[in-house]
């Protein structure tokens, strides 16, 4: 047998080692296919360039991504991505030769999506941007339904994201018309101002007329006021870091003459800034005497009782005077739905659940699934063209 | 004779919150530098001060609880009020804030 030199012999063992190397490599490649998180080649747009990464894992949202259609799929993944965000997970390894994704959201599984959805993960992106400065890049834009593209992009996604820059003539809704969300922190009636005229302008004159005679402007501007009033109290303790902000849209549907206005914020909710001062006492009796009435056990304190919390202040507004600005508030949303010909005011909060809607009782209930903040919903049917 | 004070012209065409505090265009801002002075001087010179709602983009219900029941606790007697207060909406649209404005101003005065 021949004798191996010194070097053959590094050189052979070095051989030995890098096949080892590449064979446990490519087992683990194939496990983690099986198993559906394989690294995979990835198309990313960064710094005005499209680039090729490798991206390990997808955090796949769900089909319908809609609050109203699809409500736990779509909280739980907007949770997901909430505490990925600050795990740092979704940003771009640099260390790595050719960038490198631990774990990305995948919003090429949506088929169908509603901008009030959309609004609170707009909100998650935004609220890191302002406490980070970074954007996360978005992966494989081109698999991405063409509905919900436009959708996001009609939003202000572009703006949180690192996306292709497209023009707006690029993407068409058909005969949905999405504005782009504001946010702010203060109760600025401009902003409100501002939303209210685009949206009116998006409707024919009557339609348009009929959706200011219902007034959204005064509900709007209530809500961010609750927003920038009760919901970051000073001292409250964050799961999250905080921002302080509000975000709003509205959507409009030309051939339906179908108005959707959507305000939202990351803070405590109403059920937990309820009750207090005078309006306390008067809250606090009613709902006595309506889970007597149920026979309920448990303290008004309860977080089953989020839904009929919200609703218990909701009439205590629309029958006291004499309240603090909160209470009154909460009426003057319900007034832009009762002053509609068809009118929908939904209210999420924590675990509460009201609805308003036109020729129906109210209606509260528990969701299981706590929302986190408050979403308030207008939806306005105006009419057809006369 | 009558005095007019337009909101829309005079202050702003989006009325805000009902403190300085909360954000630009208030209600409190509104009635200490235009209402009262002009309320004051209509009733010094025994005339009717006309407040015009319109043409705005639209009121919180704070804006004019501040604005309007804020001049019964700063001290205006309801005689004051009603000789020579007027508060005018001269479209559907407003008018339901001038009744909210009315009734604020009772109810501030019941509790006085």
């Amino acid at each position: 047998m021949r004798k191996l030199r010194p070097y053959h012999k590094v050189w052979l063992k070095r051989h030995a080692r890098r096949l080892n190397q590449r064979r446990v490599s490519w087992k683990e490649w194939k496990r983690d296919q099986r198993n559906g998180i394989g690294r995979r080649r990835a198309t990313i747009y960064k710094d005005g360039q499209q680039k090729q990464i490798w991206a390990e894992r997808a955090i796949p949202a769900p089909e319908v991504f809609s609050l109203d259609s699809n409500y736990t799929e779509t909280l739980l993944y907007i949770t997901q991505i909430r505490d990925r965000l600050f795990s740092n997970n979704l940003l771009i390894n640099r260390n790595k030769r050719r960038g490198h994704l631990k774990e990305y959201a995948d919003f090429g599984t949506i088929k169908d999506i509603s901008p009030t959805a959309a609004l609170v993960l707009a909100a998650e992106f935004d609220r890191y941007r302002h406490l980070t400065g970074l954007k996360f890049c978005t992966v494989d834009e081109h698999r991405w339904d063409y509905f919900v593209l436009s959708v996001l992009r009609s939003l202000g996604f572009h703006e949180l994201l690192e996306m292709k820059p497209l023009s707006s003539e690029q993407f068409d809704l058909g005969s949905t018309r999405v504005l782009q969300f504001l946010s702010g922190e203060q109760a600025i009636g401009e902003s409100v101002g501002r939303l209210q005229d685009a949206l009116a302008e998006l409707l024919p004159d009557d339609a348009a007329q009929r959706l200011l005679y219902a007034e959204p402007y005064g509900g709007i501007f209530e809500a961010i006021l609750n927003s920038w009033s009760w919901a970051y109290p000073e001292g409250h303790s964050w799961l999250h870091p905080s921002v302080h902000r509000w975000w709003m849209t509205g959507y409009v549907d030309t051939s339906e003459n179908f108005v959707t206005i959507a305000v939202y914020d990351q803070g405590v909710t109403i059920p937990f800034s309820l009750p207090f001062g005078k309006y306390a006492e008067r809250h606090e009796r009613l709902l006595s005497k309506v889970l007597s009435y149920l026979k309920f056990t448990g303290t008004i304190s309860d977080m089953r009782l989020d839904g009929l919390a919200i609703r218990t202040a909701m009439k205590i507004a629309k029958t006291s005077t004499g309240l603090l600005q909160h209470g009154k508030g909460l009426h003057s949303m319900q007034e832009v739905a009762e002053r509609a010909e068809y009118g929908r005011l939904r209210i999420l909060s924590r675990h509460g659940e009201y609805i308003w809607e036109t020729g129906t009782r109210p209606t509260s209930q528990y969701n299981e699934l706590p929302f986190h903040g408050t979403l308030i919903e207008w939806q306005l049917g105006l009419g057809k063209e006369r | 004779m009558t005095r007019t004070l337009s909101i829309e012209a005079e202050f702003t065409r989006y009325p805000g919150p009902r403190y300085r505090k909360d954000g630009p265009y208030s209600g409190e801002e509104f009635r200490e530098v235009l209402l009262e002075p002009r309320l004051k001087q209509a009733i010094y010179s025994h005339e009717k001060l006309e407040v015009i709602l319109d043409k705005v983009s639209g009121y919180g219900s704070s804006f004019l609880e501040e604005a309007f029941g804020g001049l019964v606790r700063c001290g205006f007697t309801k005689k004051q009020i009603t000789e020579n207060l007027e508060i005018v909406a001269d479209t559907p649209r407003f008018t339901h804030h001038k009744l909210r404005a009315l009734s604020y101003i009772d109810d501030a005065l019941k509790r006085k």
